[in-house]
């Protein structure tokens, strides 16, 4: 007996010592280094080059401003609720992620509870080379009473919209592809193919996501918006429901259903790489769009050829990526500092997207100049990526498989000249509507996929369902709710 | 597809588990970390659960009403998830290391009350004889009251077991180091990743060279699913007679 209370008192002692260690540990840590950490939505799940990268990283940032950075990686998965969590418990963190498709780290949920630092006057005294290489129409866009919230990533902005056509059956049936404008236009192609190539699904229309595949260029005409199921009017400047606003494009999509154009089972195909199968004729664009087809070519598979159908104006969503301080950060100077650092120095921000030199990519040419080709490694040798498009300017990466010198031009010269939505710089409340919105997303979740694909037996009978639940849920409040905020702001 | 799904597979394929495999390093670190958290953290909540209950069962124990009220309380009333993420990570400094992944669940009001339900149901009678023979409180618990309290004990450990076995959340919540990852955390992770990767903010990924990263497929999905649950579906059959005649007794006697 004596024995097993020994055991047991024991036990009870060393767990309080590895207790009382742990703490200490913790703590003495955080305040003897000049570390700044980088929480981060993690891109991919090899990232075992982690410690080299920093290494590499850390030896410019120790240099030339005297701290330490550190990634703090938390997969897409977790990211809300851990974010949450650690902001509403006041936790201690300094640079982190935002962007507008999660709500816990997103700018317009977050505007007004202060977890972001006010970073006007930072980026006055630090940030001179950020406020030199931000397109200035972007500022408006994370900017919230006055005080500015976030960097603004300059990544791609404009949503284009592409039709890839599978190459060897565009030559074969001699389809004059390049004048296609709209989805009508593909109709006398698809008849060809259903009438000649049973093993070919003509349109790649399927339920991934709330639907993915071919649909409708509005030209700008409407711009998504962050409440689902509503979209903004450009020309008539209101706020507008998705339904009505896309109601013949749907209609066409289940005609198309009807007629075979789209696969009978479309809903149930969710698979990433459904695309990839080859048994499509007309897909959409793997990314980006490349007029050569190069890109669509080496994500799909097999040799294609693309058009372009059109460009829409950019939405705020799209530029409010980027990262944030925490206003729980201890020392805001030296991470303004070095985001500022990232966005000056083209071997900095390259050596975060690549990787190191010989672990995670080679040199094909150019080694020591300023715009070097690199040929980044990929597959299961690829331990490396971080979230470069959001950190700094996409424009300074190297050319490479990824992106060529060339397109990264065309994506910045597109994105100047691209048209912003009028929404940019509006900042929307959400918070009466919270009810609706949560009300909302499930009605869209539910019925956009199918819209997408046109799978319903009585195309009429279903949509006039899904405008009563629409209503049910509360749209109306909701659009009201965001053109009085747009009149107000604009 | 065209074929639709079938009952019996039309062909049989390990490639998927092949696929999780290859790199095997991170499963195998989650497989440790559970079984460690899972045997330590059941030891550590059996002992402290039987120790409370069996002392709250005790007539003799002046201040058994109160303790009982508290343990009942914490039962109906608890601080909720921030309080707790404060606790831990700043009073205790316990993020990333294995104690977070085994303190937060170490006993619960509910464990306790059960066990103190059975306890009650030994004759008092047994424990007095024991203390006439000379035995100490502590040899009463071992060595009386213990041994005859085996099907209550195997219940909860198997309760333990589930739980720490099962469980996530505090990876998520604690984690960041991915050698401390869990079994079904790692799970989790892969189905939300495949979702993330085919919805609309997959589709930003332009120009990082991320979008060329795949989403697992559902056979992948699948095979780790089976691998996570494997040993689970092991044990439960062993503890099962225990399991029925433990709540039973639990239950209807407390």
């Amino acid at each position: 007996m004596k024995r097993i209370l020994t055991t047991i008192v024991s036990l009870l002692l060393s767990m309080a010592l590895v207790l009382t260690m742990t703490s200490c540990g913790g703590r003495n840590k955080n305040q003897e280094n000049q570390e700044i950490t980088w929480h981060m939505m993690k891109p991919s799940d090899n990232l075992s080059s982690q410690n080299l990268v920093e290494e590499e990283a850390n030896r410019i940032i120790q240099e030339e401003i005297g701290a330490k950075l550190k990634f703090d990686f938390i997969d897409a998965g977790s990211w809300a609720e851990k974010m949450n969590v650690m902001i509403n418990s006041g936790e201690e963190f300094d640079i982190f992620q935002t962007s507008s498709d999660s709500a816990a780290t997103s700018i317009v949920m977050n505007a007004k509870k202060g977890t972001f630092m006010d970073l006007t006057e930072l980026l006055d005294k630090y940030g001179q080379d950020i406020k030199a290489k931000v397109d200035p129409r972007a500022w408006d866009a994370v900017t919230f009473d006055g005080k500015i919230l976030a960097i603004p990533s300059q990544a791609k902005w404009v949503p284009e919209l592409g039709y890839v056509f599978k190459k060897d059956l565009v030559e074969k049936y001699n389809f004059d592809y390049k004048s296609v404008k709209s989805l009508k236009d593909l109709e006398p192609y698809f008849d060809i193919l259903l009438e000649n190539e049973p093993d070919i699904i003509p349109a790649y229309v399927v339920g991934a996501g709330n639907g993915s595949g071919l649909e409708e260029s509005y030209h700008g005409k409407y711009t998504p918006c962050d409440v689902p199921g509503v979209l903004f009017d450009e020309d008539k400047e209101e706020f507008v429901d998705f339904l009505s606003a896309k109601l013949d494009e749907y209609k066409l999509k289940h005609e198309w259903y009807k007629k075979g154009y789209i696969a009978a089972d479309a809903l149930s195909r969710t698979d990433s790489a459904e695309s990839k199968t080859g048994k499509y004729a007309v897909l959409t664009q793997a990314g980006a769009i490349t007029l050569d087809g190069s890109k669509s070519t080496a994500v799909y598979g097999y040799p294609c050829v693309e058009i372009y159908v059109g460009m829409d104006k950019i939405p705020p969503q799209n530029i409010m990526n980027g990262n944030a301080i925490s206003a729980t950060c201890k020392n805001p100077e030296k991470a303004m500092q070095l985001l500022n650092l990232i966005w000056k120095d083209d071997y900095l921000i390259n050596t975060l997207a690549y990787g190191v030199e010989g672990v995670n990519y080679a040199y094909e040419s150019g080694k020591g100049t300023d715009s070097p080709t690199v040929v980044p490694k990929t597959g299961s040798e690829r331990t490396w990526a971080v979230w470069h498009n959001w950190m700094g300017p996409l424009w300074a990466q190297w050319n490479s498989s990824w992106n060529s010198t060339e397109a990264l031009q065309e994506m910045k010269k597109a994105n100047e000249t691209a048209e912003m939505s009028k929404t940019v710089g509006v900042m929307f409340d959400m918070e009466s509507i919270l009810t609706e919105v949560a009300a909302l997303t499930g009605v869209v979740n539910a019925s956009s996929p199918v819209l997408f694909c046109g799978a319903m037996d009585d195309f009429d009978k279903y949509t006039a369902e899904v405008a009563e639940k629409l209503k049910e849920a509360g749209i109306e409040k909701v659009l009201e709710e965001l053109n009085r905020q747009y009149q107000e702001q604009k | 597809m065209e074929r639709g799904y079938a009952i019996i597979p039309r062909q049989f394929s390990l490639e998927a588990y092949k696929m999780v495999l290859t790199f095997p390093k991170q499963i195998i670190d989650a497989y440790i970390v559970t079984a460690v958290t899972t045997l330590l953290g059941t030891f550590i909540g059996v002992c402290i659960s039987a120790g409370a209950g069996y002392v709250l069962s005790r007539q003799t124990y002046r201040y058994k009403n109160i303790i009982a009220f508290l343990v009942f309380f914490s039962m109906l009333f608890n601080g909720g998830l921030v309080p707790s993420y404060i606790l831990i990570t700043q009073w205790l400094g316990l993020k990333d290391s294995i104690w977070a992944l085994i303190l937060p669940l170490v006993t619960s009001g509910w464990y306790i009350i059960l066990m103190r339900g059975f306890f009650q149901s030994v004759p008092g009678a047994m424990i007095e004889s024991a203390r006439i023979d000379g035995a100490s409180e502590f040899k009463t618990f071992f060595q009386i009251v213990l041994p005859v309290s085996k099907p209550v004990l195997a219940t909860i450990s198997l309760f333990y077991v589930l739980a720490y076995w099962n469980d996530w959340y505090l990876s998520l919540l604690y984690a960041t180091d991915e050698s401390l990852y869990k079994l079904q955390y790692l799970l989790m992770q892969i189905l939300k990743k495949a979702e993330f990767l085919n919805s609309e903010a997959g589709k930003l990924l332009q120009g990082t060279g991320v979008e060329q990263m795949e989403a697992p497929t559902l056979n992948v999905r699948m095979a780790v699913c089976v691998l996570a649950a494997g040993p689970v579906l092991v044990i439960f059959p062993f503890f099962q007679k225990y399991f029925v005649k433990g709540i039973t007794v639990g239950s209807v006697k407390g």
